[in-house]
């Protein structure tokens, strides 16, 4: 299945590129500590609010220090492979003279972290709940999807952001919490609004799964519907998920986006997509714009978001060989 | 549409003779309730008090008093009210308006903020804390209403407790005994336990200001609407649009109404600070308030920009009861470690001044206390000496601040400074404001940002935040000779001795180090050049009554 | 239908209960209380504030008080930031703000989506469908912040066509509406494309281009009621985030509407305003919902999953796919 899947994948305008950009996103942002770029959150006033420009600069203690903290590894690699250099101004700085290719680096590497964390939980926890109402008694597939239907009545926006508000509450120390943690909670949160419509789409893919003929064949064989959900079911949901997944990331990502505009975000001296987005936002206004500030963060989400999205339309055009006719 | 409809019920507001952003939108018109810097910008021109703000921020000016005299003990006042006062549905102003109202703020019933104000009058403290201290003995007085409506103005309700005869038999006896009186018509006096010499300052502050009794009863919590809202200031209220505006229209009853230039006045309550600056830049509004730090680069060059020192200290609050911040000498390191000069500089970039001290400079008869300049190397010996070499041993530590751009950027910075010169391991932590405040009063935090903005032109407004069992304290630091020094003056009606026991108080504070001092607060606003008599000043204030606009609005 | 309508109801009862108190416990277990500021009060003055409000008697006895009230009455409380206000004349002002600016965004959004959606579908394949294809990407791609940020930038000062802030006239509704309404359009384009496709490959349409009705008819009569299908299950979801997506905008653009309320609220520990909020968003999605599930079945009777909807959020092949 997976040859032609991919050969069908790649027939489709746009996902070759996509997947180009993709993973040219996913390479960079892993290989952040090895960049010869300064330190995210390193603040050189004498040099705020340049626009992009060409320089190598030198590495200092504080960039060091900063990579140490963070990725003692990557530190040792970086000295080996660029020493003492660093390129920077690539993108322009920020007000308080700190790198944007830097900070967009770095900060790839907390939203992709996010929009696929928080994804996850939502495949989860939706990917279960359908699965197991689509293969319940009708009774219990109402009763689970009447509670979808309720819940989709919740305005969960305002419980995460009463939740984050929350959690803000309290230094870490107290309640033994420590900064990663808190974005694991986000993760949650986040997460938890966004499993509704994957349950119900599972379900639905689930319910015409078992009126298929092989299914209705292995029952009729005496399987135990154990066994269906594994051989039969499962199998075929893979693509649905897999859809899903890729369409459900850049929403993920515009909510922390959103988040980080509100402040609720994730917190400074992390970085991250959104963050970079609401503070270029903050410096256009008539007198004199920033444009790097507010291009570049906005370039980024769209070519990765627009790459997902491109990427997940044409996975569902390969999925479903009825749409490539006519 | 429907929607449509809906646009033109409201109908769309002229632009007004002066138009400016208010920082945010207002707790409450109710000047004893009202509490905050939004606030005082606007309640002084809708009341006005015995004295008004001075528009160059000196001493305050005659206001619904003609005269005043103080004993020479200090303890009795008298203010002469002028004959001509006026409400704005055109009775008179009374001495009795200002004892009831008076009587209102310190009403423990009305929950008011700054009953402390007012404090150093015989009998108030008592009145308002209810002899006992606790609130369950207190009983409703005036007017009540529906006993247990979730609802209503807490003026009015009962609250839901003990309501024994006992209690309010007790409660009316602590009122007659509170020593404000209407000797005449247009006479007031007032017996004070304590000198306080800065009580004409006080006077002009809202809180002190005068309600209308008449229209309380007759309005109940609706007064403060507009249509219904009697006052006695240079303004009235005529429309009031939630986060939207507050127009104020001239009040023809006012005593001094013809020199009061400005006709119509609209104050926006925009919160997003670049939805304000955009609406500055193209001539919406004349002035506003606390352009984006952002730009101050781009701003702060332009002839419209107006900054000043204002009447407050930023500051870091070391939490005296974590160790190893009990000990003297690491605080002291902190403090001294602090390149404040170059952080002010290059990070607030508004023009502040470093400060070594708790209060700023600028207060009239007052000299500051000084910790000394920034001395990494001291700083170093210090830890050293204290048994952390190199700042080895110390455990790490939390920054917390609340969540601003500046502020974020600061501590960052200052992370930074003791990683580098003292080899300490900072984590930060950022909270939205309210919870940063919960943090920081009850005590769960390291070090944290802090700040404090002076009411009145007196050392005391600064140094009675950090006694012993002062709620702004919130760094557990007490020291008994400190709360006397400050107590003693408090007693004092000289101003030379007083500024010379607070300047020794300071000196202590310093040398103690519960705080570490960053730089002097700074006012900066953009005020379009169409306006005239706006006079930059440590307090801040610029009464609209005193305002005037030239040509018409863009 | 009026079982379906009475069930509905309950549930959307049972929701409200829930979501209430949940949310009411939930703030008060918030660190930090509603009368905090900078300067702390006195201990005492900040008891009978507390008490004032009755926040200092036990947390059941305030929520039996505040249901009371609530059910008796239909009071939502004073405010306890906008201390002259009741948080009904609130919302009683900023409601009908968010609706007009919610509402145009939803018209915005469905004019322009199944409008791009049919033309890329009619030139299916070409560079129309392409560019608005893309188009559709970049709205989906982009935080709502972010456009309305460029397009304050471009026509409010670049080309001064928009004033830049405020609520009142139709001029100042429709740079709001826009930046409001782009990620909706953009989705609804991309639905009712991919929905018109599917339903252009049907057989029955092949039968009505043989009986020689002109392809436009064809494509509008016939294909676009079961075409929309998706759009319809969308809107439930659209409303709501139009609704929550008018926090961001109405911050930007100085309109006074209850998305600013509801972070400021729940910052600001302003129990009342929240609850009150919480109630109004929560009616508002419920009876959405219901709409949107009632012109589902008038669309299309067929679907009975017994609930009256339940479709995903973006059209998904409904059929099975290949066994392996």
């Amino acid at each position: 299945m997976s040859a032609s899947l991919f050969q069908r994948l790649a027939a489709r305008p746009g996902s070759i590129p996509a997947l180009t950009v993709l993973a040219l996103v996913a390479l960079t942002a892993l290989a952040a500590p090895l960049l010869p770029l300064p330190a995210p959150d390193a603040m050189r006033p004498a040099l705020a609010s340049r626009p992009p420009s060409v320089s190598w600069t030198e590495w200092t203690d504080l960039d060091q220090q900063h990579l140490e903290e963070t990725h003692p590894a990557g530190a040792w690699a970086r000295q080996a492979l660029f020493g003492k250099h660093s390129l920077s101004g690539l993108a322009g700085t920020d007000d308080l003279g700190r790198d944007l290719a830097s900070r967009l680096v770095w900060g790839a590497r907390i939203s992709l972290l996010v929009g696929m964390a928080a994804t996850l939980v939502a495949m989860i926890i939706g990917v279960s709940w359908g699965l197991v109402a689509g293969l319940s008694s009708r009774r219990m597939d109402g009763a689970m999807m009447r509670l979808v239907d309720i819940a989709y009545a919740v305005p969960f926006l305002f419980v995460v952001i009463l939740l984050i508000a929350m959690l803000r509450g309290g230094p870490s120390a107290e309640q033994g919490m420590a900064g990663p943690d808190r974005l694991v909670l986000m993760f949650v949160a986040i997460g938890a609004i966004s499993w509704l419509t994957m349950a119900r789409v599972v379900r639905g893919q689930v319910l015409s799964l078992r009126r298929s003929e092989y299914v209705v064949a292995a029952r009729a064989l005496g399987a135990t519907t154990g066994r269906i959900a594994r051989s039969h079911i499962l199998p075929n949901l893979y693509g649905l998920i897999v859809v899903y997944l890729t369409l459900t990331v850049p929403r993920v990502m515009l909510f922390e986006a959103f988040l980080s505009y509100l402040g609720l975000g994730v917190e400074p001296p992390g970085v991250s997509w959104g963050i970079l987005a609401s503070e270029g936002m903050a410096t256009l206004t008539a007198v004199g714009t920033s444009w790097w500030l507010v291009v570049f963060p906005g370039l980024a989400l769209t070519l990765t978001l627009g790459s997902l999205n491109a990427l997940g339309d044409a996975l569902r055009d390969a999925l479903d060989p009825r749409l490539t006719r006519g | 549409m429907a929607g449509l409809s809906i646009l033109s019920s409201r109908p769309t507001l002229s632009r007004a003779d002066l138009a400016f952003c208010n920082q945010s939108e207002i707790g409450s018109l109710d000047p004893a309730i009202a509490s905050g810097s939004s606030e005082g910008r606007l309640l002084g021109s809708l009341f006005e008090g015995l004295t008004r703000a001075n528009p160059d921020g000196g001493s305050p000016l005659p206001g619904v008093a003609e005269a005043w005299e103080c004993s020479s003990d200090g303890l009795t006042w008298r203010f002469s009210l002028r004959p001509d006062a006026r409400w704005s549905d055109g009775t008179p102003v009374t001495a009795e308006d200002f004892v009831f109202s008076w009587l209102r703020l310190l009403e423990p019933h009305t929950a008011a903020r700054y009953a402390y104000l007012l404090w150093s009058i015989e009998g108030a403290q008592e009145y308002t804390t209810g002899g006992a201290g606790s609130p369950e003995g207190l009983a409703p007085e005036g007017m009540a209403s529906d006993g247990d409506a979730p609802g209503g103005d807490p003026s009015e309700r009962s609250p839901p407790g003990a309501e024994s005869p006992e209690n309010i038999a007790a409660e009316a006896l602590r009122r007659q005994a509170v020593a404000i009186e209407a000797t005449g018509l247009h006479e007031l006096q007032l017996t004070l336990k304590r000198p306080c010499p800065y009580l004409p300052q006080l006077a002009s502050y809202h809180p002190l200001a005068p309600v209308q009794r008449a229209c309380l009863e007759r309005h109940g919590e609706d007064w403060i609407k507009p249509g219904k809202l009697v006052g006695n200031g240079a303004f009235v209220l005529a429309e009031r649009r939630l986060r939207d505006r507050i127009r104020l229209v001239r009040n023809d009853f006012y005593w001094d109404a013809a020199k009061v230039a400005l006709a119509t006045v609209d104050i926006f309550s925009v919160e997003a600070t670049t939805t304000q600056l955009n609406m500055y830049l193209t001539g919406l509004v004349d002035w506003m308030v606390k352009p984006p730090p952002a730009l101050y680069d781009v701003l702060l060059n332009q002839p419209d920009a107006h900054t000043g020192p204002q009447l407050g200290t930023s500051f870091l609050r070391f939490n005296v009861r974590r160790p190893p911040l009990g000990e003297r000498r690491v605080r002291r390191a902190l403090a001294l470690a602090l390149d404040t000069e170059s952080l002010a500089r290059n990070i607030m970039r508004g023009g502040e001044s470093p400060v070594d001290s708790l209060i700023p400079p600028g207060l009239p008869g007052y000299d500051p206390a000084s910790m000394g300049p920034s001395d990494p190397e001291a700083a170093r010996q210090l830890l050293t000496e204290a048994g952390f070499p190199g700042g080895n041993g110390l455990p790490v530590l939390e920054l917390l601040y609340p969540h601003t751009a500046a502020t974020a950027d600061f501590c960052a910075a200052v992370a930074e400074t003791w990683r580098r010169e003292l080899g300490l391991s900072i984590r930060l932590v950022n909270q939205a404001f309210e919870v940063y405040l919960d943090s920081t009063i009850s005590g769960r935090y390291d070090v944290s940002w802090g700040s404090w903005i002076g009411d009145y032109l007196d050392p005391s407004t600064f140094l009675e935040a950090f006694l012993s069992g002062s709620g702004n304290n919130r760094t557990g630091w007490a020291d008994p000779v400190y709360d006397e020094l400050v107590g003693r003056a408090a007693g004092l009606s000289d101003s030379a001795e007083r500024a010379t026991l607070y300047r020794q108080a300071e000196q202590r504070l310093l040398d103690d180090a519960p705080i570490a001092p960053l730089f002097q607060r700074r006012n900066i606003q953009l005020v379009s050049p169409r306006v005239q008599g706006f006079v930059d000043n440590l307090l801040d204030v610029h009464p609209l009554r005193d305002l005037a606009v030239s040509g018409p609005p863009p | 239908m009026i079982r379906f309508l009475a069930r509905r109801l309950l549930a959307s009862l049972v929701v409200l209960a829930v979501v209430v108190t949940t949310c009411f416990f939930l703030m008060r277990l918030m660190p930090g209380g509603p009368f905090d500021l900078e300067q702390s009060p006195d201990p005492v003055i900040r008891a009978n504030l507390l008490a004032a409000y009755d926040l200092d008697a036990p947390m059941h006895e305030q929520f039996a008080r505040y249901v009371e009230g609530l059910l008796r009455r239909g009071d939502l409380g004073p405010s306890l930031r906008y201390r002259d206000y009741d948080v009904s004349e609130i919302l009683a002002e900023s409601l009908p703000v968010s609706l007009v600016l919610g509402g145009s965004a939803l018209v915005l959004a469905l004019v322009f989506g199944l409008g791009a959606g049919a033309l890329a579908a009619a030139r299916r394949g070409s560079a129309i469908d392409t560019a608005i294809m893309s188009l559709a990407g970049l709205g989906l791609a982009l935080p709502s912040f972010v456009v309305a940020g460029v397009l304050v930038l471009l026509f409010a000062f670049h080309w001064q066509l928009f004033p830049v802030v405020g609520f009142g006239s139709p001029a100042q509704l429709v740079l709001p509406a826009v930046s409001l309404a782009m990620p909706f359009a953009a989705t609804i384009a991309r639905l009712f494309r991919a929905g018109l496709l599917e339903v252009l490959a049907e057989d029955w349409i092949r039968t009505a281009r043989a009986k020689g009705r002109s392809p436009l008819a064809v494509l509008w009569i016939h294909a676009a009621r079961p075409a929309s299908i998706p759009v319809v299950s969308y809107l439930g979801p659209a409303i709501a985030g139009v609704l929550s997506g008018s926090l961001v905008i109405e911050s930007i653009f100085a309109i006074p509407g209850v998305g600013t309320h509801f972070v400021e609220s729940a910052l600001n520990a302003d129990y009342n305003l929240a609850l009150g909020v919480v109630i109004v968003y929560t009616v508002l999605l419920t009876v959405a919902n219901l709409a949107v599930d009632l012109a589902y079945n008038l669309i299309d009777p067929r679907m009975d999953d017994g609930l009256g909807g339940g479709a995903a959020d973006e059209a998904v092949p409904r059929r099975g796919v290949a066994a392996p």
